[in-house]
């Protein structure tokens, strides 16, 4: 913790920023203490954190490095933030006296490059926006992510993000050229923009992933691709709830028979009443693909997903303009927060995810004994369910959504008495059938407490990393390895 | 006292894809894929109900709560959520086509008058002071009217006094107005502050949600033979996008005078 | 036909009615006869006190406190004769002219955004020498045209109209109906008054600073331009954390969500939190250095100039 005091924090960030980017105002300084982990706590303005003693707004990679610098050798706990939408716990600042460093006004998109197909932006373009920019001119990212309304590419690549049509684009990991990060003594380091190397391990993911915990990260150029909904084919199919194992197999088949759709989802019952209740039937399962890419493709894939699926009487064709347009409406986004918040305060009911992955072989084991051991041991539950929403060839993920009415208890309580509960026995299923814990929200502070089981032996190798690069523990301490208590 | 709360199950409009508000030559907006959601008036005006009964703990008074809606199959699982949260009766005047129950603010109150006439009896009707897509803005007047009941418009607040009387608090300009108001009568649900619903548990819902719902027929309830004295001819989009004018001059004073004179200077009088 | 005004005598804003009914008149009733107002209120002084009026006579409703079933019961005994009646744009308007033809079997609009009579050569022979009637619909995604079958046509105005000055003078008291205790469901009554705040929610004109005013210092103009404007300061997100206004400045879905006629941005970028704020606002103005930044597309004025001259330039305008 630091070696010199909040005001002596305050003013030696003063001396290096200026008063303007130095920000102490109390209200600031709480609401940066936490991010939608406490969601709870965040809309009952109850703050249970150590509140930082400034929040700082850098301009450019060298105020970075000159505030890392100062931090270090003061040893202050230091947070990393551009949009602030973490939700598992990344952006708390659980040490006394911490920097959160916002990275949001380094905004500006240094260079597209149509000819190569990349483009290189600081770390606080919001991905709305570039993305929005890029399709004007035909081209994407290929990134979705439901935070796209707010989060910024700093943070995006630093949490090893994962936007909607990932099995078509990948995830983040799958976009990232090269980049520029500092590290914790200052320390400038830039990957260049090349096709592929192999001149050794492929050190971009010391930084993707790093989730503030190694460096922070100044700048990132990305791949480019050719944006042509026009071509887009949607298909959709039915199936009772209790055919859910079946739907797994489905996401399965199409992958294993080598189709490339760009979504690919299964919803359960549950879930799927909080999309579709206009006219999907309760306890109806369902199935989704979207077909992205050229128009000679879409139709191929569409055909061959068709086909496949024939092949099983429990599924009933969807209309699939009745899955575009669901499509088409999706907003998540910043009225949806201001709504949610004030829902929650109304209704003292919270809805809450939680993302892990499985292998073909397990997945389902993990789903339904994690839905039915929440069920049995969590009290107030309003909703539990789910879906998957990215296949690989040799698994997929699962998206838990569990909503619950917060009952005699404080806003400070809550989370021990609900979302942690929920949150440890999706881990414990997910450890005991072997797969992981985090799919693409970063394991953050929350589920930090789990990493030697979701590492096992390979443990070593993260701590290593850590130490060598942070030696005086001043990186967003807590997340990725916990704090020792 | 019997209260009955009526509401309509309505597409959530924020979903509704730009090319289907973009339609001519139709009298209805496809939103058969949209979400459901409570009409929020309706919402308000069901949750309010059950805060009444809440302050009545301790109280000599007993109410009991219903509910009506008017529309489609899917729509019964509200009336199952209502069921888990309380209520104990629950009805549906089964009507599938959408279209029908948007621009009939006669023939649905006249559904809610018979309702009350013909299968419940009751002492107060709550209903929401208009719905998110038809915007009538009439059916609880009309209800008043065709019941000969007294209404009151514009209630944010219900609370409990005896068998025959309620404390209603309803909103005017400038302030708010707090009655004692005698049975029965038809309240006009506002801006409640407690606009949300609670949500009851799964477990509530598996004990008291599987109760059958009370299906109606229109014919039953005098809805086929009800008129509109208001017919709809057409339905046209609004563009939504504001044309930006950008205003050039050379200094930036010029631009600003420009903007005063120009765009700000009636808009700010008129004020 | 002839049309008659029906006005709130009771109503705090009972002149800016009055005016809205006069500027529906004007533009849409052209050419059609008037009739007496009909005016509910609590007394003939009420009434006198107004100095203005846009019809010649008048006949009053009154009752000590206002009660829908009060002014029905002296309305409906009062109309033998089929017509127009035109409503005021409140909730009483709302509610009076529906039950209005309720009872006299007449049909209603609430809410009228405009009116007019279909012309003879109409093609669709049922529609001939009709009233129509245009209001919002689908929460102001469209607007639906409505022929109204029967008289008394009843309508209510919507909010926002177009108004037009009245007359000096005051009305022609043709007749006086006193409707007192004839809302017997109503044992007792209080009116608490609100307490008036200078909240965002109800500002006319607010003007938002976001991340381009830079600093604490540059609000200051921000704060004298709004004293001249007679606007709300606010902020967007990025400036309140920033901490160059409190929390309860901020616009955005985080914060306020406004309405206000006139919304004048300056150096706000228009992230979409931001904008779903002021969405509703009536008239937009963006004030940027950057011509691409998002919210230039969404305002319907837009100027490409640094905030501080064009702040300071209004406050001169204004003094």
């Amino acid at each position: 913790m630091a070696i010199i005091s909040r005001e002596q924090i305050v003013e030696g960030l003063e001396e290096i920023l200026g008063k303007e980017q130095v920000i102490t105002d109390e209200q600031v300084l709480k609401e940066s203490s936490l991010d939608r982990y406490r969601k709870y706590e965040q809309v009952c303005e109850v703050y249970t954190q150590p509140i930082p003693a400034a929040v700082v707004y850098v301009k450019s990679t060298q105020e970075v490095a000159d505030v890392l610098s100062f931090a270090n050798e003061n040893e202050i706990n230091v947070v990393p933030r551009t949009g602030h939408s973490a939700i598992e716990g990344g952006l708390e600042t659980a040490l006394k006296d911490s920097i959160v460093i916002d990275g949001s006004t380094m905004n500006k998109v240094i260079k597209v490059d149509e000819y190569n197909m990349q483009v290189t932006c600081q770390c606080g373009v919001p991905l709305q926006e570039l993305d929005d920019m890029l399709r004007e001119r035909g081209y994407t990212t290929g990134h979705s992510p439901q935070s796209k309304p707010l989060a910024q590419i700093g943070g995006l690549v630093a949490t090893r993000s994962i936007g909607q049509f990932s099995t078509l684009y990948g995830g983040i990991e799958d976009m990232i050229v090269g980049m520029e990060a500092v590290f914790p003594n200052g320390k400038v380091c830039r990957i260049k923009n090349v096709p592929r190397r192999a001149a050794g391990p492929d050190i971009r993911h010391i930084i993707c992933g790093n989730e503030g915990a190694i460096c922070f990260i100044t700048e990132v150029t990305l791949k480019l691709f050719k944006w042509q909904p026009q071509n887009n084919r949607y298909i959709g199919y039915k199936l009772d709830d209790e055919y859910m194992k079946l739907g797994f197999d489905c996401l399965r088949e199409v992958m294993v028979e080598g189709y490339k759709p760009s979504f690919a989802r299964l919803y359960d019952a549950a879930d799927a009443q909080q999309h579709f209740s206009a006219w999907l039937e309760e306890g109806k399962a369902i199935l989704i693909w979207m077909a992205e890419g050229p128009a000679n493709i879409t139709p191929a894939i569409e055909e061959g997903i068709k086909g496949l699926m024939s092949k099983h009487p429990e599924l009933e064709e969807v209309d699939p303009a009745l899955i575009e347009k669901w499509y088409g409406g999706l907003n998540w986004g910043p009225e949806q927060i201001a709504e949610e918040k004030e829902e929650i305060l109304a209704t003292r009911n919270i809805g809450i995810t939680t993302e892990v992955s499985g292998s073909w072989d397990n997945i389902y084991e993990i789903y339904k004994t994690a839905c039915d051991r929440i069920l049995e041991e969590v009290p107030d539950m309003t909703l539990m369910g789910g879906h998957s929403s990215h296949s690989y060839i040799n698994g997929t993920n699962m998206y838990f959504v569990y909503y619950y009415n917060v009952v005699d208890c404080a806003p400070e309580e809550e989370i021990n008495k609900y979302h942690d509960r929920i949150n440890q026995i999706i881990c414990e299923q997910v450890i005991k059938y072997g797969g992981s814990i985090v799919h693409h929200h970063g394991l953050g502070k929350a589920r930090a407490k789990y990493v030697t089981q979701e590492y096992g032996s390979s443990y070593y190798m993260l701590k290593t990393l850590k130490q060598a690069f942070d030696p005086n523990g001043i990186m967003n301490m807590g997340t990725l390895i916990p704090l020792r208590k | 006292m019997k209260i009955l709360g009526c509401f309509k199950v309505v597409p959530d409009l924020d979903l509704i894809v730009e090319e289907d508000w973009n339609i001519e030559n139709h009298l209805h907006i496809d939103t058969g894929y949209a979400k459901l959601i409570w009409n929020c008036f309706d919402e308000g005006a069901l949750e309010m109900m059950l805060r009444l009964s809440d302050l009545s703990e301790g109280l000599n008074v007993v109410y009991k709560l219903s509910a009506l809606t008017i529309g489609r199959q899917k729509t019964e699982n509200f009336l199952k959520t209502l069921y888990a949260l309380g209520f104990s009766e629950g009805a549906r005047i089964c009507v599938e086509a959408e279209d029908e129950i948007l621009f009939s603010p006669e023939m649905i109150s006249e559904g809610i008058a018979n309702y009350v006439k013909k299968i419940e009896g009751q002492d107060v009707i709550l209903t929401g002071i208009q719905s998110s897509d038809g915007n009538n803005k009439m059916t609880p007047y009309l209800l008043a009217e065709k019941l000969g009941w007294p209404c009151i418009t514009q209630v944010i607040g219900l609370e409990p006094i005896d068998e025959e009387h309620l404390k209603v608090t309803s909103q005017v300009s400038g302030g708010c107005i707090v009655r004692k108001v005698k049975t029965p009568c038809v309240f006009a649900i506002g801006n409640a502050p407690c606009s949300y619903l609670r949500i009851p548990t799964l477990k509530a819902k598996m004990k008291l949600g599987k109760r059958p719902v009370t299906r109606l027929v229109p014919e039953d309830m005098g809805m086929s033979e009800t008129a509109e004295n208001v017919r709809v001819t057409a339905l046209n989009p609004i563009d939504k996008k504001r044309n930006t004018v950008v205003i050039e001059a050379d200094s930036p004073q010029e631009k600003a005078r420009c903007l005063y004179e120009k765009y700000l200077k009636e808009r700010l009088s008129e004020l | 036909m002839r049309y008659h005004f029906v006005v709130n005598g009771y109503a705090d804003d009972v002149l800016r009615q009055m005016e809205e009914q006069m500027g529906f008149a004007q533009k849409y009733l052209n050419g059609m006869e008037q009739g007496e107002a009909i005016i509910y209120c609590r007394s003939v002084e009420d009434v006198q006190r107004l100095e203005r009026h846009h019809s010649k006579e008048a006949v009053l409703i009154s009752a000590r406190e206002y009660a829908p079933e009060a002014v029905l019961h002296g309305l409906c005994d009062r109309i033998a004769d089929g017509g127009l009646y035109i409503f005021g744009n409140d909730d009483a308007g709302t509610e009076l002219s529906v039950r209005m033809a309720a009872r006299l079997s007449g049909s209603s609009v609430t809410e009228a955004e405009n009116l007019w009579l279909s012309e003879e050569s109409a093609g669709d022979s049922e529609l001939i020498n009709k009233i129509h009637v245009m209001k919002m619909v689908y929460a102001n995604h469209m607007e639906a045209a409505f022929v109204m079958e029967r008289e008394p046509y009843c309508i209510s105005l919507a909010r926002g109209a177009s108004s037009q000055e009245l007359r000096v003078g005051s009305f022609v008291i043709k007749e006086e109906i006193s409707c007192e205790n004839m809302a017997e469901h109503i044992v007792s009554q209080e009116f608490y008054p609100e307490a008036l705040t200078g909240g965002l929610d109800k500002a006319k004109v607010i003007l938002a600073a976001g991340r381009g005013v830079k600093n604490k210092e540059n609000m200051a103009v921000i704060d004298k331009a709004a004293r001249g404007l007679k606007a709300e300061v606010a902020v967007s997100r990025p400036a309140a954390m920033n901490a160059w206004k409190p929390m309860n400045r901020l616009i955005g879905v985080s914060g306020a969500m406004v309405g206000p006629e006139v919304c004048i941005t300056a150096g706000v970028s228009g992230a979409a939190a931001f904008y779903a704020g002021i969405e509703k606002s009536k008239f937009i103005v963006a004030i940027n250095t950057d011509e691409k930044a998002p919210i230039m597309k969404m305002a319907d004025v837009a100027i490409v100039d640094d905030f501080l001259p064009i702040m300071e330039e209004l406050n001169n305008i204004c003094k």
